[in-house]
């Protein structure tokens, strides 16, 4: 004899109820079960590790959904200014394995993602400072010479370093290739004109693309900058490359639309400098 | 009797749900549907869960290959020109210019990873503890793991050189 059983008589409607109601109490019991042997998922992580801005070692717990990319298409109004836009780096360079949240400050707000691509290249940015497991780098995005913080440690982040860094003295319209303090290659080259310059700054060398469409270059190498002048540019947002011109008579003129225009021969070298690179136009 | 049919049906019901609602596997950013590193020359990495999703986590080690190994040849689509070479490029009028639309969230083969920089949580991850309150326990405790220290940086010297890129065939548009 069931409780039930010994309880008031009720009528058939309350016996099915009662009897739904136990139905359903069996079924959340037996979830709840099978739940906990590791049927579902993980118990979330302590609100602390979310409260207060990450230490070192530990994860940055960030949800990247809803925030703008950094990418040479992005426009990141929250962005901090490069602090030295004309100083070299050591250079060290990081591969974003996988998206990654940018920060205004090392443990700040998130205001960015940062893509695990670039124009179908790997995203290879500069590091231009580190205050523990945080990096600032350089993004590819307007404002020209944004910036901001990524966690390094405990991340899906690369480190390397490249030896070279690209200078570009826009008034004498010269490039010269640097690998540490070695003078590798210096060449005249064709710079913005005075209605579209060539925007000043530190940027780098952000993707490597066999060009199918132009003719002008067999390689393009964008940078993480883009042209003052031009808001979009032959249906592209205006990024400023390094890039070859079938004319040499555009060597030491300023007559682009803000690209830097090399010879053939500081193309091929340009071309095997590893992504992330810098590239000082001053 | 009926009683006890209803009930068989609910367990049985109720696990039914339960099995069919397995844990979704998130891909990696390659989007090929192997969630292991891979396309990596030679990539060295730890994997645990991530939430509800088995996710690659942890630093990792590239052994220098000449080229990297995650470039693919997928076209670049973002905004094609088909801008004869002789045309003289768009420029603005007085006004400001615009600024620019984006063609698309997608960069080619990676469109978007939906997992951020943390994949897990490296030392900090809660691996499997002891009896939890109330149980009786087994036997001893294991050790509890070791405080995560502050990794050493790596003086610049020391990193592996990073590798020349290859080129991606597509387009470009750039202010020429």
């Amino acid at each position: 004899m069931t409780a039930r059983t010994r309880s008031a008589p009720s009528t058939p409607a309350r016996r099915r109820a009662l009897g739904r109601a136990r139905s359903s109490l069996l079924a959340g019991g037996l979830a709840a079960l099978l739940t906990g042997c590791g049927g579902g998922a993980l118990p979330p992580a302590p609100a602390a590790d979310h409260a207060a801005p990450a230490p070192a070692g530990q994860a940055d717990r960030v949800d990247l959904t809803g925030l703008p990319e950094a990418s040479t298409f992005g426009d990141l109004d929250g962005a901090a200014a490069d602090p030295a836009p004309q100083v070299g780096t050591e250079g060290v360079v990081l591969r974003i394995e996988h998206d990654v949240a940018v920060h205004d400050a090392p443990g700040g707000t998130p205001f960015a993602r940062l893509p695990a691509t670039q124009l179908g290249n790997p995203t290879w940015v500069p590091l231009i400072a580190r205050q523990g497991g945080w990096g600032q780098v350089l993004l590819p995005s307007r404002p020209n010479s944004s910036t901001g913080w990524i966690r390094i440690d405990g991340a899906p982040i690369t480190q390397a370093r490249t030896p070279y860094h690209v200078d570009v003295d826009v008034d004498a319209r010269r490039l010269v290739v640097w690998e540490g303090d070695r003078n590798v290659g210096s060449w005249t080259v064709g710079v913005g004109s005075s209605d579209s310059p060539t925007p000043r700054g530190r940027t780098y060398l952000m993707a490597a693309i066999e060009e199918t469409v132009t003719k002008f270059s067999p390689i393009i190498l964008p940078l993480g900058t883009h042209s003052e002048t031009f808001n979009s540019y032959g249906g592209g947002p205006g990024t400023v490359a390094l890039h070859g011109w079938p004319d040499p008579a555009v060597f030491g003129e300023a007559a682009s639309d803000g690209c830097v225009r090399v010879p053939p021969d500081a193309l091929r070298l340009l071309s095997t400098l590893p992504l992330g690179t810098l590239v000082l136009l001053h | 009797m009926h009683k006890k049919a209803r009930f068989a049906g609910v367990i049985t019901a109720t696990a039914g749900l339960l099995l069919a609602g397995a844990p979704a596997f998130a891909d990696s950013a390659d989007n090929d549907g192997i969630n292991v590193g891979n396309d990596n020359d030679v990539s060295l990495v730890p994997i645990q869960l991530c939430g509800n999703n088995v996710a690659v986590v942890g630093a990792v080690v590239n052994i220098l290959s000449p080229q990297s190994g995650d470039c693919t040849n997928a076209p670049v689509g973002d905004h094609p020109s088909h801008k004869p070479d002789h045309e003289k490029p768009e420029k603005p009028g007085h006004e400001k210019p615009e600024k620019p639309g984006h063609g698309g969230g997608c960069d080619g083969d990676d469109c978007g990873g939906g997992c951020d920089d943390d994949c897990g949580g490296g030392p900090d991850w809660p691996g499997p503890g002891g009896p939890g309150p109330g149980e009786p326990g087994p036997g001893p405790a294991p050790a509890p793991a070791p405080a995560p220290s502050a990794p050493e940086q790596v003086s610049p010297a020391e990193l592996p050189a990073a590798p020349s890129p290859v080129a991606v065939a597509g387009h470009a548009a750039v202010t020429g």
